[in-house]
C-alpha cells in the first residue's frame, strides 16, 4: 500500500514540476540564461562564455556561478537539445528527487516508531506536503541552483541517518560527499553544509558513534573536497556575490557604530524568516526584486497549512518525539547563512521547506487522530479549504503568473526573434549593450547564426556604413541624447508594452 | 483571581470603546468599507480573458478576495520583527519564552490562556479598523513578562546578566534599527 501511495506522490510531484516546463514560466530569467548558455558553450566547445576551458567557477554578470548546475545542464542539453525545457530540467528533476528522498529521511527518522500507528503515516504525508508545496513547486520550475543544492543536501542527510543506523563508513563518506557537493551548487550551502557537517561530526564523537579510523577518513576526505570552495570563498571572485547580496553593504558608518549595527541587521534578517507574512503571504511589493520567483498573491506555504504548522510545533514541543530536537536545530541553523544577505529571500532558505513539511504533517496527523466531533468538523473544513486553495493556486500560477510577471521575464528572446525576422532587410544589426545585457547570450543560445554588433551609448554610425541600412535596437523608455544626433532616423516600433525595446532604422 | 482578570479585561474594553467613540467619523475608520476590494477583483478578472466564466466567478469573488486580504493583513502581526520593534529584543525573548512555557504547561493557567487569546484577538481591531492605540500593546508586554516569570531561573544571577545583555541589545535596536514594523505604523507595512 505504501509503495502505491509513494508512487502516486512521486507521479504527482513529477506532473507539477514537469508539466509544460519550457513555457511556464514563459521565458528564461537572466540567471537561467547565463546558466543555460554556459552549459551550451561547454557542450559545444568545452569552454565557458568567456572562453575558459572546463572551469570550476563560471563568471557571469560580475559574479561567479558554482559549477554543479551548469555541468548537470550540459547533460540535459545533450539529451533534450537547445531549449528552455532542457535548461530547467535538472532543477525539476532535483525537485522530484527531493520529494522521494524526504520520504526515506522521515522513514529513517521515525525508525522503530514507524510501527506506532500515530506517526506511521508521517513519511508519506511529509512527502505529499512537500510535493504540493507552492514554494518548492514554483522554484523547481526555474533553472535555479538552490533546488539542486537542496536535493544534494537531503541526500546527504539521508546517508547521514543511514550511517547513524548502520555505522557503515560508506554511508558517512556518501553523506560527506553530498554535503560538500551542495556547497559547490549554491552559495548558501558554502556556509550551511560545513555547519551541518561539523555538527554531524560533533554528534558522532559525542555519542561515540564513530571510530577513530572512520573519523580520520571522512574528515580528511571532507577537508580536501571542501578546500577549493573554501579558497574560492575567500578570494575576490568568491566574495563578489556576497558583496552584492550582503545585508551589511548598506551600513554607511564605520568603526564602533558599524560593529553595533551588524548584529542588529543580522538578528532582523534572521527573524524575518520566521515572519508568517513571509511564509504565507509573500506580497509582491515587499519583495520587488525577487517577486518573479513566486506567483502573485500566494505565499511560500498555503494558508490552510498555518493551523497544522502551529499544531505541529506544539505537538513536537509537548510530546517529545525523538527527532523534534533535530527539527528545531535545523529550523534555527538554516536561516543563518541567509540572514547575512539581504532578507528575506525564498531561495536562500529553501531547506526550511522539508522541515516545515514534516511539522505540518505532524499537525495533520494530530488532527486526523482526534475523535472529538468538533475537531472532526474543523478538520473537514480545513481539508475543504485545502482543496479550494490548491485549485486557486493552480489557476493563479497557470493563468495569472505568466501575465503578471511578463515585464519581469527576460524579453530578450522575443527581441532576438524580431532581430532574426528583420535580419534580411538590414546590412547590420546594432544593439546597445548598456541597456540590453541579456541579448548577447540569448542570441548565442537560440540564434547562433544571427550577427549582432554590441555597442556603447556613445556609438555613432561609421562613415563607411553611410550607404548601408542599419537596424539599431535600444532598450529604455526615455531615449538617451544619442537619438538627438539622429533625428532623421526612422523609428520602427517597440516590442512589448512593458519592456520597451525600440527598433530604429539608421 | 479570575475576577481580577475580568476587571482588567472589562477596563480594557471600556477604554477601547471610549477610544472608538471619541473618533467622530467611525465609518471612515472601517478598513474594508473603504478598501479597494472591487478594484482588486476587477484587476484579477482582467487576466482571465480566456478562462470560463464559471471558473472566474469561483476563484475571484468578494468572499475569496476578502478572505485572502483579511489573512494577509492579520498575519502581518504574527511577525517576530513587529514584536521586536514593539517590545525590543528583551520583549521578544520573553514573548517566545511565554509561548514555550504556555505549550509546555500541562494544566494551563487561566491567566496564560486569557492573555494569549487576547493577543490572538487583538490584531482584529487593527485589521478591521484604521485605529491605533498604545493600549493595544499592553497584553504583549504582560505576556512577555509572564514568559520571564515562568522560567525556573527567573531569580538567578545568570538570568540577571542575560536580561541585562538583552536590554542593552534592545536599546541598540531602538536607537539604530529602522522602526518600520512598529505597531503604530504597522498599517503602512501591511
Amino acid at each position: 500500500m505504501n509503495k502505491i501511495l509513494l508512487t502516486s506522490i512521486i507521479i504527482l510531484a513529477a506532473f507539477l514540476r514537469l508539466f509544460n516546463l519550457g513555457l511556464l514560466p514563459p521565458h528564461l530569467t537572466g540567471d537561467e540564461l547565463s546558466l543555460g548558455y554556459n552549459a551550451y558553450s561547454i557542450l559545444k566547445d568545452g569552454v565557458d562564455q568567456h572562453g575558459k576551458p572546463y572551469p570550476l567557477w563560471f563568471e557571469a554578470y560580475g559574479e561567479y556561478k558554482l559549477p554543479v548546475y551548469v555541468y548537470s545542464t550540459v547533460v540535459s542539453l545533450a539529451l533534450f537539445g537547445n531549449n528552455n525545457f532542457a535548461i530547467r530540467f535538472p532543477a525539476a528533476l532535483s525537485g522530484i528527487g527531493s520529494v522521494f528522498v524526504l520520504y526515506f529521511i522521515v522513514k529513517n527518522l521515525i525508525g522503530h516508531s514507524s510501527k506506532n500507528n500515530r506517526i506511521a503515516a508521517l513519511p508519506l504525508l511529509s512527502a505529499f506536503i512537500f510535493a504540493i508545496s507552492p514554494w518548492h513547486v514554483q522554484l523547481s520550475r526555474l533553472a535555479l541552483e538552490s533546488v539542486e543544492a537542496l536535493f544534494l543536501f537531503l541526500l546527504a542527510c539521508f546517508f547521514c541517518l543511514l550511517f547513524f543506523k548502520k555505522s557503515n563508513l560508506l554511508f558517512l563518506i556518501c553523506s560527506c560527499v553530498f554535503f560538500i557537493l551542495s556547497a559547490y551548487t549554491y552559495n548558501s550551502y558554502r556556509i550551511l553544509s560545513p555547519l551541518i557537517l561539523g555538527m554531524l561530526f560533533f554528534v558522532c564523537i559525542n555519542n561515540k558513534k564513530i571510530t577513530q579510523q572512520q573519523l580520520f577518513v571522512s574528515g580528511i576526505l571532507s577537508f580536501f573536497l571542501f578546500l577549493p570552495v573554501l579558497f574560492f570563498s575567500f578570494s575576490k571572485a568568491g566574495m563578489a556575490r556576497f558583496a552584492t547580496a550582503s545585508a551589511f553593504s548598506s551600513v554607511q558608518s564605520s568603526g564602533v557604530l558599524s560593529y553595533l549595527l551588524y548584529p542588529i541587521i543580522f538578528i532582523r534578517n534572521f527573524l524575518s524568516y520566521f515572519s508568517l507574512s513571509f511564509l504565507f503571504t509573500f506580497q509582491k511589493e515587499n519583495f520587488e526584486n525577487i517577486s518573479y520567483y513566486i506567483s502573485s498573491d500566494f505565499g511560500l506555504l498555503f494558508h490552510w497549512q498555518l493551523v497544522f504548522l502551529i499544531v505541529g510545533i506544539v505537538v513536537l514541543l509537548s510530546s517529545r518525539v525523538s527527532f523534534s530536537k533535530l527539527l528545531f536545530v535545523l529550523l534555527f541553523l538554516i536561516p543563518i547563512p541567509a540572514a547575512l544577505t539581504i532578507s528575506p529571500h525564498p531561495l536562500r532558505v529553501l531547506p526550511l521547506m522539508p522541515v516545515l513539511s514534516i511539522i505540518i504533517a505532524m499537525g495533520i496527523l494530530f488532527f486526523a487522530k482526534q475523535t472529538s466531533f468538533i475537531f472532526r468538523i474543523f478538520f473537514g473544513i480545513l481539508m475543504c479549504a485545502a482543496i479550494g486553495e490548491t485549485m486557486l493556486f493552480a489557476h493563479m500560477y497557470v493563468t495569472h503568473y505568466p501575465n503578471l510577471n511578463e515585464a519581469l521575464w527576460g524579453s530578450s528572446k522575443r527581441i532576438v526573434e524580431e532581430a532574426v525576422v528583420q535580419e534580411k532587410n538590414y546590412s547590420f544589426i546594432v544593439v546597445n549593450k548598456n541597456t540590453m545585457s541579456e541579448e548577447n547570450l540569448t542570441a548565442k543560445l537560440y540564434a547562433p547564426n544571427l550577427h549582432l554588433k554590441f555597442v556603447n551609448d556613445n556609438w555613432t554610425k561609421p562613415q563607411e556604413w553611410n550607404t548601408k541600412k542599419v537596424l539599431y535596437i535600444y532598450n529604455g523608455k526615455i531615449p538617451k541624447p544619442w537619438f538627438k544626433k539622429h533625428v532623421e532616423d526612422v523609428f520602427l516600433h517597440t516590442l512589448n508594452r512593458d519592456i520597451v525595446a525600440q527598433f530604429w532604422e539608421i | 483571581m479570575k475576577q481580577n482578570f475580568f476587571v482588567i479585561f472589562i477596563a480594557h474594553a471600556v477604554v477601547f470603546i471610549a477610544f472608538v467613540l471619541l473618533i467622530k467619523e467611525v465609518p471612515s475608520t472601517l478598513l474594508f468599507s473603504s478598501s479597494t476590494l472591487q478594484l482588486h477583483i476587477t484587476d484579477l478578472i482582467h487576466n482571465d480573458a480566456v478562462v470560463p466564466l464559471q471558473l472566474v466567478r469561483l476563484f475571484h469573488n468578494k468572499g475569496v478576495v476578502f478572505l485572502f486580504d483579511f489573512l494577509n493583513r492579520y498575519l502581518a502581526y504574527a511577525n517576530p520583527l513587529f514584536i521586536a520593534d514593539t517590545l525590543g529584543i528583551v520583549g521578544l525573548v520573553g514573548f517566545f519564552l511565554g509561548l514555550y512555557y504556555f505549550f509546555l504547561q500541562k494544566n494551563k493557567s487561566f491567566f496564560s490562556i486569557f492573555l494569549l487569546s487576547y493577543i490572538i484577538l487583538l490584531p482584529l481591531c487593527r485589521v478591521f479598523l484604521l485605529l491605533s492605540s498604545p493600549f493595544f500593546l499592553l497584553p504583549y508586554y504582560i505576556f512577555s513578562g509572564w514568559g520571564y516569570y515562568s522560567t525556573k531561573e527567573s531569580s538567578s544571577k545568570k538570568m540577571f546578566f542575560v536580561l541585562l545583555f538583552l536590554v542593552i541589545l534592545s536599546i541598540i535596536w531602538f536607537l539604530f534599527a529602522k522602526n518600520k514594523f512598529s505597531y503604530l505604523q504597522s498599517f503602512d507595512y501591511i
